[in-house]
């Protein structure tokens, strides 16, 4: 299976982006992980790059692939605005036990967390940010 | 998201079924929130038919916990955001974010509303 859809970097295509994922998930070949795996990544992923990516300069496409093969899905996640590593991000903060402590970055951490791999590549030449999150079924 | 409301003597039942995501988390603040303004701080959220939370849902609950927490009749009664029937893939989300340890979690809601 590979489906592929392209948006504009802007508010009202989150909920095109998830509307794609129901449209995947109708499917039935995805297991109940790679299905949560897949609205989390769209939404805090997307999200991220309409509220940051794009932030200081117009709206750029964001393109959304998702293969599934032997079990395994593949979401690859291709923007054009500032570039950004998830991975770089700093943890949440889980080491206070109050409701005060910081929850930035909670997105993301899920994301990095449920994954079984997280794979980013800025293209200085292009200007493509590409993010590819892989999961097998379990 | 689907939110059943049901109201007790002390505490108020929200069964939250469904996905609580970027689209849909406002609905359940504007609901906790019509809660805290009757002076209703005694929350039990039913998550047993909740499908997803993603961080915009984690905030809701956050934030929600600490308005009921500021609200108190003495040093061991107050309000509180205690849960009931959270679902295992929840559960997962839960334990991944610390929040396991952060909210009263209870395994049905007779014994959360009992709690208060």
């Amino acid at each position: 299976m590979r489906q592929h859809i392209e948006v504009p970097g802007e508010w009202a295509s989150i909920s095109t982006l998830l509307a794609f994922t129901d449209s995947l998930e109708a499917c039935e070949v995805l297991s109940h992980e790679q299905c949560y795996l897949l609205r989390l990544v769209i939404e805090e992923i997307a999200t991220n790059i309409v509220k940051y990516g794009y932030i200081e300069q117009p709206p750029g496409p964001i393109q959304v692939t998702c293969e599934y093969h032997a079990s395994r899905l593949a979401i690859t996640i291709r923007d054009r605005g500032r570039p950004f590593d998830p991975r770089d991000h700093p943890l949440p903060d889980f080491t206070s036990a109050t409701a005060e402590r910081s929850i930035g970055g909670l997105g993301l951490y899920f994301v990095c967390e449920m994954a079984d791999d997280v794979h980013y590549h800025h293209d200085p030449t292009s200007g493509w940010n590409e993010l590819i999150v892989t999961k097998a079924s379990t | 998201m689907q939110i059943e409301h049901r109201s007790f003597n002390r505490v108020d039942l929200l069964a939250v079924a469904g996905r609580i995501d970027a689209a849909t988390s406002p609905q359940l603040r504007q609901q906790v929130e019509a809660l805290f303004e009757q002076g209703r701080y005694r929350l039990v959220l039913d998550l047993a038919q909740l499908e997803y939370i993603s961080s915009p849902g984690l905030r809701v609950l956050i934030e929600a916990r600490k308005r009921a927490r500021e609200w108190k009749i003495t040093d061991l009664e107050g309000g509180d955001i205690r849960i009931a029937n959270l679902p295992p893939r929840i559960k997962e989300v839960f334990d991944l974010t610390g929040f396991t340890s952060l909210f009263e979690i209870y395994a049905d809601v007779t014994a959360a509303v009992g709690s208060f």
